[in-house]
């Protein structure tokens, strides 16, 4: 059997606003495989976000079980959890989240400072990332220096700092437009199939479709369905006007 | 790694806990956020400037009024004690005493250096009156010369007389000369400290009315310029003090609330909750020391500015530079105290954040 990543069993998120219970997650149980390339799909408030941040360890369920890397989330300690999003988990925004008072490299070096690695050895790595996410020449710029593709670029070599198991992306391509954001999906995918690192995304756009190895579909706090790229057939149409 | 089971009984793969922040990266990162927000950091310094500048002007002035109001008549005093001194030791000499040659002798370095300082200001004067020729008439100007030029010589012998005064040896000529030199230095030092006291009492500072003869002058310990600042002055400054921290923590709570996106960005990758307090704190302390230091030079180049037109040479002569450096040590203190302190809240409040703040996007 192939390793899972990531592992839900029942899993159940209720939000008490007031007087009034909110169902976010009513049970859901999916299983993602090492190596996978993960979309989730789901309107406004179908749980979507939630199902997201619960995979990612970045919240608790209120019910059921979680598992990442065949470990239960909810055991773990706040140190152990920093260590997770530190070593295990890389994470992408959709407002790419660079910080703005340090150059290119070290943002992608802070997690690196985090995971005790020593200065040269990250400057090292940062910089072997950054070419290889095509930044090779721009290590020094800010990020107010760099645009949007750039910047997401930035995030995802930032991502890949501590040669995590996992990146969770989240609507990583929202803010940018169509021919940035195909090219973003571009070297997830080409990250995906070339390190072997499972990705997972929380999306509404369509061209990650044709990315994905499995499209999740959340509605109403559940798993609507889950669909197999084998069995998908979209012809998704480009700037040009020619089909996919 | 090994491999321990945790109360449900799943076997869990040990996670390890080593995640660090090393001072020098939080120090590098602080700077950078200060540098960024340079404009921002500074609208919140200059209430540090502010509040400190105050503190430091009233403890200089107090110290130099302080001073004024005691070492000039310690002085006189010392003075005085000199003479009677000299006079004692002077009849135990006639009175066929030779012991006291020694007693005599040991006063003279002293009485010298009074002396230089006679010399060289009668060499002043003979200077200022040679060159003030417009006011004075000829005969007028001829005897002004004439006088500054004798008390000139007169000094540069008594001087001579004293440096002598071991190879030497005339008793009576040492002697007088040395009662005379006292004698004037005692008048000298009472003029001054009667001028003194007319400027103190002038710029209505409290001057003792105690018997200037017997009283060695009012004892002052090292922080007395603390312990004597009036009850209107304590107050304003722990109010500007107030001021100060509530301005600095509410500032603080400002920019954490805007770099929500960054600080749960930084916990996605990882951080710790005591790293963001540390990063919040050094860069408050930063800009609590650049803020103190600013306010301590303006502070005290503010109130010697004033001290110096209320009191004129006479700040300078007595400068209190003990007194100074404590007050500039402590202010420091208290400024940098005071920005770590306020900062305390608003770095939990950041430290509280969830990683998930980071994914917030305002529709």
């Amino acid at each position: 059997m192939e390793h899972s990543i990531v592992r839900t069993r029942d899993v159940t998120k209720v939000y008490r606003m007031g007087d009034v219970e909110v169902h976010a997650l009513r049970g859901i149980t999916v299983e993602i495989q090492e190596g996978e390339y993960i979309s989730i799909m789901g309107p406004s408030g179908s749980g979507k976000s939630t199902l997201f941040n619960m995979v990612g360890g970045l919240d608790k369920p209120s019910d059921g079980k979680v598992y990442i890397d065949e470990v239960d989330v909810a055991q773990l300690d706040a140190y152990e959890l920093a260590w997770l999003r530190c070593r295990k988990i890389g994470y992408i925004f959709q407002t790419f989240n660079i910080i703005p008072v340090m150059t290119a490299l070290e943002n992608v070096t802070l997690p690196m400072t985090f995971a005790g690695k020593t200065s040269d050895e990250a400057r090292e790595r940062g910089a072997e990332l950054l070419s290889l996410v095509g930044l090779g020449d721009r290590l020094f710029h800010k990020p107010f220096e760099l645009s949007g593709g750039q910047q997401q670029r930035v995030a995802i070599a930032r991502a890949m700092a501590n040669d995590p198991a996992l990146i969770l992306a989240d609507e990583p391509t929202g803010n940018l437009d169509l021919s940035t954001g195909k090219e973003i999906i571009d070297l997830l995918r080409q990250l995906n199939e070339e390190k072997g690192v499972t990705i997972i995304s929380a999306t509404h756009d369509l061209k990650m479709l044709s990315a994905s190895d499995r499209v999740v579909y959340i509605r109403d706090g559940g798993v609507d369905r889950i669909e197999r790229k084998e069995d998908l057939d979209i012809q998704i149409g480009t700037i040009d006007g020619e089909t996919e | 790694m090994a491999d321990n089971e945790n109360s449900s009984g799943v076997q869990e793969k040990s996670i390890g806990k080593q995640i660090v922040l090393p001072w020098s990266k939080a120090v590098e990162i602080s700077l950078k956020s200060m540098k960024t927000r340079f404009w921002r950091s500074l609208i919140t310094m200059s209430s540090i400037v502010l509040a400190i500048a105050f503190l430091m002007s009233i403890w200089t002035s107090s110290a130099v009024v302080n001073s004024l109001r005691t070492v000039p008549e310690a002085e006189a005093v010392a003075a005085r004690a000199q003479l009677r001194r000299i006079q004692q030791l002077t009849d135990a000499l006639e009175g066929g005493d030779i012991g006291a040659k020694e007693g005599i002798l040991a006063e003279i370095p002293s009485l010298q250096a009074v002396l230089e300082v006679a010399v060289a200001s009668a060499q002043d004067e003979l200077v200022r009156v040679k060159e003030e020729q417009k006011d004075l008439s000829e005969s007028e100007m001829r005897i002004a010369v004439a006088n500054a030029e004798k008390a000139l010589a007169n000094a540069e012998e008594h001087l001579s007389v004293l440096q002598s005064a071991s190879t030497s040896w005339n008793s009576q000529r040492v002697t007088s000369v040395m009662l005379q030199a006292a004698d004037s230095h005692v008048r000298e030092l009472r003029r001054r400290s009667e001028a003194i006291r007319q400027i103190l009492v002038s710029q209505n500072v409290e001057v003792s009315d105690a018997d200037k003869e017997s009283s060695g002058g009012v004892k002052q310990g090292p922080l007395s310029f603390i312990s004597q600042m009036s009850p209107k002055d304590r107050w304003l400054v722990m109010l500007a003090l107030m001021v100060c921290f509530v301005g600095i923590v509410n500032a603080m709570l400002m920019s954490v609330s805007e770099r929500f996106r960054e600080i749960g960005t930084m916990k996605c990758l990882g951080a710790l909750d005591s790293f963001v307090v540390r990063l919040f704190l050094l860069e408050s302390s930063f800009m609590g020391l650049v803020g103190t230091v600013l306010g301590v030079i303006s502070g005290f180049l503010l109130s010697l500015f004033r001290c110096s037109i209320s009191y004129g040479k006479f700040t300078y002569m007595y400068f209190p530079g003990k007194d100074i450096l404590i007050s500039l040590l402590l202010s420091v203190l208290a400024g940098v105290v005071l920005s770590v302190l306020a900062a305390v809240y608003p770095a939990r409040t950041a430290a509280r954040m969830e990683p998930v703040e980071a994914m917030r996007v305002d529709q």
